[in-house]
């Protein structure tokens, strides 16, 4: 089944914007980034836990399919700023 | 002064370096494509027709293909070396189109038999949504053992679609290629395919009835 529209709702609800240059969802309150393969690649369930889950620190969380590497998380950093 | 190159400086260097061979494949290609085609196209009646078209990737188009598959589009500078235009599937494109729709069966009935080492892919891509359009394959031929080709065989409406997406859409802002993700879009996308496909089996059914009479 395609859940990939109700996957949708769930991040534009959460306060998510598709940055459809890098194909990530980004929520900048929350700090917290999502590949679109890993949205596309994971259940609802999966995708809610990690929306729920708190950030306390000040730093950025990346959900993607395998690790960030740092020029990566470097790069895509400073074109948030 | 010396300034480390960038991972999409060497491979627009590669692709320079690449280009002959690639002019090669595809001159042997589209060859060997035609040749195999004549069963097809020596047969067809007055409003059938099937158009090879052959391209070779552009050097931009190519950087940004490879670009586009790591994560968030960006290269890894710390990766630079295991970077190559050579992974790309498609740095030489041959797209087979033919009318009637009845014409695409036709069509890879007398390619397909001549490729069996070639990988078939599902066209469009597994989980698109959109309706099938016909057939892809991808390969090495004699001209080259590095540089490797698709073929793409599709109804005529579909392919024109795809060429005026790429060069009204793609051409000019490659980045957009991530907006068409968006299930929106893609949904509105496989609707096209799907008016595009009914169209020409319309029309298909339209003209046989006309000349059977």
């Amino acid at each position: 089944m395609n859940d990939q529209p109700s996957k949708r709702q769930l991040l534009d609800r959460s306060g998510y914007r598709y940055n459809f240059d890098r194909m990530i969802y980004v929520n900048r309150h929350a700090k917290k980034i999502f590949s679109f393969e890993a949205v596309e690649d994971n259940n609802v369930e999966w995708l809610s836990g990690r929306v729920a889950e708190p950030n306390p620190s000040n730093e950025w969380i990346f959900y993607f399919n395998g690790p960030v590497s740092e020029s990566v998380r470097r790069q895509l950093l400073q074109e948030l700023q | 002064m010396s300034e480390q190159r960038s991972v999409a400086d060497k491979l627009r260097a590669e692709y320079f370096d690449l280009l002959p061979e690639m002019r090669r494949v595809a001159e042997q290609l589209e060859t060997v494509v035609r040749h195999h085609l004549l069963a097809v196209t020596l047969r067809l009646s007055t409003y059938e027709f099937v158009e090879v078209a052959t391209r070779l990737k552009a050097c931009d188009s190519a950087v940004d293909s490879l670009r586009r598959r790591e994560q968030a589009g960006l290269f890894d500078e710390a990766k630079f070396e295991t970077y190559s235009l050579l992974s790309l599937k498609d740095l030489v494109g041959i797209k087979v189109m033919a009318f009637p729709p009845g014409r695409v069966k036709d069509v890879e009935s007398a390619i397909l038999p001549n490729f069996l080492g070639w990988t078939s892919d599902p066209f469009p891509p597994a989980g698109s949504g959109e309706p099938n359009l016909g057939a892809k394959l991808h390969g090495y031929c004699t001209a080259s053992q590095r540089v490797r080709a698709e073929i793409q065989i599709v109804s005529m409406l579909a392919g024109q679609f795809l060429n005026v997406e790429h060069a009204a859409i793609y051409k000019p802002a490659p980045n957009l290629r991530g907006a068409v993700k968006a299930p929106e879009l893609m949904e509105k996308r496989r609707q096209v395919f799907v008016a595009l496909r009914e169209f020409e089996e319309a029309f298909e059914h339209v003209i046989r009835e006309s000349t059977e009479k």
